[in-house]
């Protein structure tokens, strides 16, 4: 949701104006635009000089597109608060910078029950609330137990469904959720009803940090603006709309961060941000694609670009039960073959991969090729023969999408490959609330859509969008049903060995292949540019910026 | 005077009505579940119904209707879903910047066009006049955003005068990008109408009595010319000062001020229901306020015009 308000006309200006100008200040292309191959390379911003270790001290200014609103964990829904809640809050894990994994949080150490049933976490010593109150096992139980209670309506209740007793809970029939279980003040007993592997992975969102209930009760409705949690920053000047600004924790369970703040400033339109920063009044910044060619080719910025592989796919959705897409498989394949994805990686700067697959090269169970078949104009001709249609079809098929910039040229570029093999399709971009609702209701030939990981495990790509149980709203926009596939994403999601559920991965994506019910097109990169000053700053593959371990160097 | 404005004040109730009675069900008729959007991509569907039930979704729209209403007779605006903050006291935060910036490219290009329009009616043909022409042409058709952005690259980045965008409370200069840039078509519209007006009036006979009678020039233009100028100027600048306190959302947020037009913009977008129909409402009740402001102008400028 970062960047949807790209203005075409406006970019194209700029581009020409900032090339004049850079030519009259003789700026010289180093040709260095196309990020690192290797996923897995840190961030071109994390080495700091040999002989100077981090610094503290300091203001870093970043950005948020509109005002983060309020931070009370249970309620947070909008991009626009979780970057900036991850550094305010904690929970039992957290996210590495990354984004690509979970690390450990408050709780220091945690094991399993081998039917993968309890959870024991172990809880740190030292960490303490922003009032300066130890956190204890008890807090998490009075945190989840507030997510979970439908009074509360947090739209991340569903997080805990898995818990012994949440049902009851819900129901009002049980005062509270008999799978929580402060054993002592730092060891906390978490009971599932079933086995469920990325639940630790799901503990890592925002939304379940702990919060002290004495200050939630002070603050009631207005916690959201006044939280007082356990993260790496408290909560400062807050100016609505205009600048929200947090400070270090000193009590912080890891220290207090290199910074001593950071402040995010409401900018909405990417193109401000660029020119913020051009000012050096940013401190980082999306590069808009007019911008692009000129930052990644100016030499004070070689080492301050980041990027970050993000744990998104776009595809193409058939609709598996409106014809003649959903029973014939030849002509679904047939539009695949006929996508030339480079293209579209081109137009884009190079800031996306192909999809070999539905997860992405860090995520477990992912292949480098898993039979995808590439861009290949005569398979595609061929596969319209198969598919019994020689001369193409004769209909015209809407393909629905947002009215993102980048979604309407993209699927411009596909328009023209699809109608050389003689399929002729309608870019319908409709606006985002009408556009979930045919996506979500399955009234569409095709889509154009996209997932992002929410939070960093395979299954939260495989299960929303394969198994029979999400059709609809909660992911699977291809009513896409297979009875096979069901049992196995169920297997997976219950095993707790890694190499098992690597496998079992792997065999759900070659059964899926079989079906096609997605063309899988890109994955994401995301390219930061920061000031050279910033250091160890890299943006994250889950959109959650963390700043803890970020320090300047001036 | 006193009753036609009470009588004008009353007459915003039906406005007020109606308008939120529109927004309501234009707001429902759009395709969206706005629960659905508080609960995100990923919450089931359980999550998302009892985040219905608990913010009232699930009644029906007339009952929904009734419940705003009857908390707006209490003077209640409701609160925001996205913030859980009260409506109103987010509106006292944005609403003043938005006038802040509305009043002084206001005042400013009054002062601008109508010494421009002048300038160009006493001189009628010569260069000035011209150029004033020239100068209103432009003004009117300068696309905004492209504007706003050179002032940024020229002013901000390369100069380095001022900064590229933001607010600080109180009067900075932080105001000067937005102010110029609003204030560009207000002054070449201003500019216009006020040359045309004088032009009407300069030829005609209590212009030639004054100037008869020996009055200074100075005199005659300042004092007997520019009143009866001023009524069709006034005019624009009711029209003007609705253009400039709801149609600022792109100037917003290309330099990120806090006003109105980006809260309402995204209340919009999340379908914030309350947090919309605040906006609306509030901004409903200043155009007619500037309107009926105007109008007992008229009455100042020109004896004429009476209202009882």
């Amino acid at each position: 949701m970062r960047h949807h308000w790209g203005k075409k006309v406006m970019s194209m200006l700029l581009a020409g104006l900032l090339t004049a100008s850079m030519a009259a200040c003789g700026g010289q292309p180093s040709g260095q635009s196309n990020p690192p191959a290797d996923p897995s390379a840190p961030p071109a911003s994390s080495t700091p000089p040999e002989d100077a270790g981090p610094k503290y001290g300091g203001t870093l200014t970043t950005y948020t597109s509109a005002d983060p609103k309020a931070f009370d964990p249970a309620t947070l829904s909008a991009w626009d608060q979780t970057i900036v809640a991850a550094n305010l809050l904690e929970g039992l894990v957290r996210l590495n910078p990354e984004g690509t994994d979970i690390e450990p949080g408050i709780a220091k150490d945690w094991t399993v029950s081998d039917d993968g049933l309890v959870w024991t976490f172990n809880l740190r010593d030292n960490a303490q609330f922003h009032n300066g109150r130890g956190v204890t096992a008890q807090d998490f139980k009075y945190s989840f137990e507030r997510v979970a209670n439908p009074a509360t309506a947090s739209p991340a209740a569903w997080m805990l469904n898995k818990l012994e007793g949440f049902e009851a809970y819900q129901s009002g029939a049980a005062s509270e959720i008999t799978g929580i279980k402060a054993v002592d003040d730092h060891t906390l007993e978490l009971t599932l009803t079933e086995a469920f592997a990325p639940f630790v992975s799901i503990l890592s969102s925002a939304s379940l940090a702990v919060v002290p209930q004495e200050e939630v009760e002070k603050w009631g409705d207005d916690f959201g603006q006044h939280v007082v949690a356990a993260g790496p920053f408290t909560l400062g000047e807050w100016n609505f709309n205009q600048d929200l600004t947090i400070n270090a924790f000193d009590g912080y369970w890891a220290g207090r961060p290199y910074l001593d703040s950071v402040k995010f400033r409401v900018i909405n339109d990417e193109n401000t941000r660029i020119v913020e920063f051009d000012a050096q009044t940013l401190d980082i910044a999306w590069i808009t694609p007019a911008h692009y060619d000129r930052l990644m080719s100016d030499s004070r910025y070689t080492d301050s670009i980041g990027y970050a592989y993000t744990l998104h796919t776009s595809f193409l959705v058939f609709n598996m039960e409106k014809e003649p897409f959903g029973s014939n498989k030849a002509l679904r394949e047939a539009v695949l073959c006929a996508l030339d994805t480079q293209a579209v990686i081109d137009m884009l700067q190079n800031r996306a991969a192909v999809a070999n697959n539905l997860l992405t090269d860090t995520m477990l169970g992912a292949v480098e090729s898993s039979g995808v078949p590439p861009y290949d104009v005569e398979k595609a001709k061929a596969l319209m023969v198969e598919a019994g249609y020689p001369d193409g079809l004769s209909q015209t098929f809407d393909v629905i999408t947002p009215p993102w910039n980048n979604n309407i040229k993209i699927l411009e570029i596909y328009q023209q490959n699809l109608k050389e093999i003689g399929i002729n399709i309608e870019i319908k971009a409709i606006e985002n609330s009408a556009y979930n609702e045919a996506r979500n209701s399955g009234d569409f030939d095709i889509a154009w859509a996209n997932i992002v990981a929410g939070y960093p495990d395979s299954d939260a790509m495989f299960y929303p969008l394969l198994h029979s149980d999400n059709i609809g709203a909660s992911g699977n926009y291809a009513r896409y049903s297979n009875a096979e596939v069901d049992a196995l994403l169920d297997k997976a999601r219950a095993s707790t060995d890694d190499d098992e559920r690597a496998q079992l991965y792997r065999q759900i994506d070659a059964l899926v292949l079989e079906d096609m019910p997605y063309a899988y097109l890109t994955h994401n990169i995301y390219v930061d540019i920061c000031q050279p000053f910033v250091k160890d700053y890299c943006p994250s593959a889950l959109d959650v910026s963390t700043y803890h371990r970020v320090w300047l160097d001036k | 005077m006193t009753r036609y404005i009470i009588r004008r004040l009353l007459a915003l109730i039906p406005v007020v009505l109606g308008l939120t009675l529109v927004v309501f069900l234009l707001v429902n008729v759009v395709p969206g579940d706005t629960a659905r959007l508080i609960a995100g991509e990923y919450a089931d569907e359980k999550t998302v119904e009892s985040i219905r039930v608990a913010m009232g979704l699930d009644k029906p729209v007339l009952e929904q209707y009734k419940n705003y209403l009857l908390s707006l007779a209490k003077g209640d605006l409701g609160r925001s879903y996205q913030t859980h903050r009260p409506v109103a006291e987010e509106l006292m935060t944005v609403f003043p910047k938005t006038i802040q910036v509305a009043l002084t490219t206001e005042v400013i290009s009054i002062i601008v066009g109508l010494l421009l329009g002048m300038t160009a009616a006493l001189h009628r043909g010569s260069l000035y006049d011209r150029g004033i022409s020239m100068f209103g042409v432009l003004g009117l058709s300068i696309p905004q955003f492209w504007f706003a952005l050179i002032l940024q690259l020229l002013l901000a980045v390369q100069l380095k005068w001022l900064p590229p965008s933001g607010y600080q409370n109180g009067f900075d200069i932080y105001i000067i990008l937005p102010a110029i840039t609003l204030g560009i078509p207000s002054a070449g519209m201003m500019s216009r109408v006020s040359r045309s007006a004088f032009l009407e009036v300069i030829p005609q006979n209590y212009i030639r009595t004054a100037r008869a009678k020996g009055l200074r020039e100075r005199s005659v233009v300042w004092k007997h010319a520019l009143k009866n100028a001023l009524i069709p100027v006034l005019s624009l600048v009711g029209t003007d000062m609705s253009r400039l306190l709801t149609g600022t959302m792109i100037v917003e947020s290309v330099f990120t001020w806090p006003g109105i037009g980006k809260y309402g913009y995204d209340a919009l977008f999340y379908k914030d229901m309350p947090a919309l129909q605040g906006t609306v409402l509030v901004l409903a009740v200043a155009i007619c306020l500037v309107n009926l402001f105007v109008d007992i102008l008229y009455a100042a400028a020109d004896p004429r015009v009476r209202y009882s």
